[in-house]
């Protein structure tokens, strides 16, 4: 073993001494808990914002495509990702998916076939529809109008009713009837067409 | 708080002594510890049973310097203790220190007597405050708080080399200090 005895030695030299030689000990830097504690609150609201934000932003993805495509004059619109309503009866029928129906609506749907109701559909992802694939879609089978990326079908009772559609989660619909929607869509349906054929009138 | 106050706070066995004491010299002690053990663990181990001997032993002590008592208490339980590990490969100044000094005494008589030590220890005295303030504050950076020569370089705005160099030569002046006062060599 080492000698140890002048390093314990050292251990009763004068007390004077060792505080004369005493080294100066840096301070750890101390976290300011303070600091910290604000840091997180506005790191937790900048995560609020940002969720808020995203959020806000998806929803206005959907709401764009109703306020920039809708023809927004049209009165009682319903906008809907499904089709098929209940509409045994008026009261029944007073609202559609959340949506508010007004009786003007119901009217037109108990209507014989010649009033009919004017479907718009649109995509949900916000992406235009392109007339060629309005083909493909409804298989020539009724009778529509194309504006701007988006589908009119003027549709029967019926047909609205058992509207057979494939992917019918990637739509949006919005119903009004038809004088509404003729009101309200300047441009309007072309020609009249046999609204189950496409066949002119 | 005023050391004389926490020595107090010890004779009346109030526990806040020892949180004072802590707040106080806790830095302290630890860096004693630490560059004896140059481990954060045992370091902190050592200032808690620094802190319990104090308690054990103020009273019946009164200190006059609160610092220096709790550094020696440090420095002597983080000897013990690297004594106690020594055969584990370990870093720290100790070693170093050690081949150091073993110029001064050779390594002849590891148990020497109490009266030996004392004598020492009085001998170790009278040679530092003989020796040039800052050449003594060298050493004792060196010899008691087992600093490392980069460390004392900075803190003494010196070059390494020239630390080394200031250090062999208090080495070479104690060993013949020793000599002329009857220590066996």
């Amino acid at each position: 073993m080492k000698n140890t005895n002048l390093l314990h030695a050292m251990d009763n030299i004068d007390p004077r001494l060792i505080l004369d030689a005493a080294p100066d000990i840096p301070r750890k830097k101390r976290v300011n808990k303070r600091w910290v504690k604000w840091a997180s609150l506005a790191a937790c609201l900048c995560l609020i914002a940002i969720a808020a934000f995203t959020i806000t932003l998806k929803l206005n993805d959907r709401g764009d495509i109703v306020d920039n495509v809708l023809p927004t004059d049209i009165d009682h619109i319903i906008w809907s990702s499904e089709l098929g309503p209940d509409i045994d009866s008026k009261e029944e029928f007073s609202e559609w998916n959340g949506f508010f129906v007004d009786p003007s609506l119901y009217d037109a749907l108990q209507k014989d076939s010649d009033e009919y109701i004017a479907v718009m559909m649109t995509r949900a992802d916000g992406r235009k529809i392109e007339e060629t694939e309005s083909d493909e879609l409804l298989a020539k089978t009724l009778n529509r109008d194309y504006h701007n990326g988006n589908l009119y079908l003027f549709v029967t009772r019926d047909q609205f009713l058992h509207w057979n559609l494939d992917n019918k989660g990637d739509y949006l619909f919005c119903l009004a009837s038809r004088s509404a929607y003729e009101g309200a869509v300047t441009e309007g349906p072309a020609e009249e067409k046999d609204p189950v054929t496409g066949s002119l009138a | 708080m005023e050391d004389k106050q926490i020595v107090e706070l010890y004779w009346a066995r109030s526990e806040t002594a020892i949180s004072e004491t802590e707040k106080k010299y806790g830095r302290y002690c630890h860096y004693i510890a630490y560059q004896i053990l140059y481990s954060d663990e045992d370091a902190r181990e050592v200032v808690n049973d620094t802190y319990l001997k104090v308690w054990n032993t103020v009273p019946p002590q009164r200190p006059d310097s609160l610092k220096a008592y709790v550094g020696t208490i440090s420095r002597q339980l983080s000897l013990n203790r690297y004594e106690g590990q020594h055969t584990q490969k370990r870093g720290g100044q100790v070693s170093l220190v050690l081949d150091e000094l073993s110029e001064c005494i050779p390594d002849h008589d590891s148990g020497a007597d109490f009266g030996e030590r004392v004598a020492l220890s009085d001998a170790l005295n009278r040679f530092l405050w003989a020796l040039p303030q800052r050449t003594r504050n060298i050493f004792v950076r060196r010899y008691f708080y087992l600093s490392t020569v980069a460390e004392i370089a900075n803190d003494f705005s010196m070059k390494e080399s020239n630390v080394t160099m200031h250090l062999l030569r208090t080495r070479n002046k104690l060993k013949d200090f020793l000599n002329k006062e009857g220590f066996d060599l």
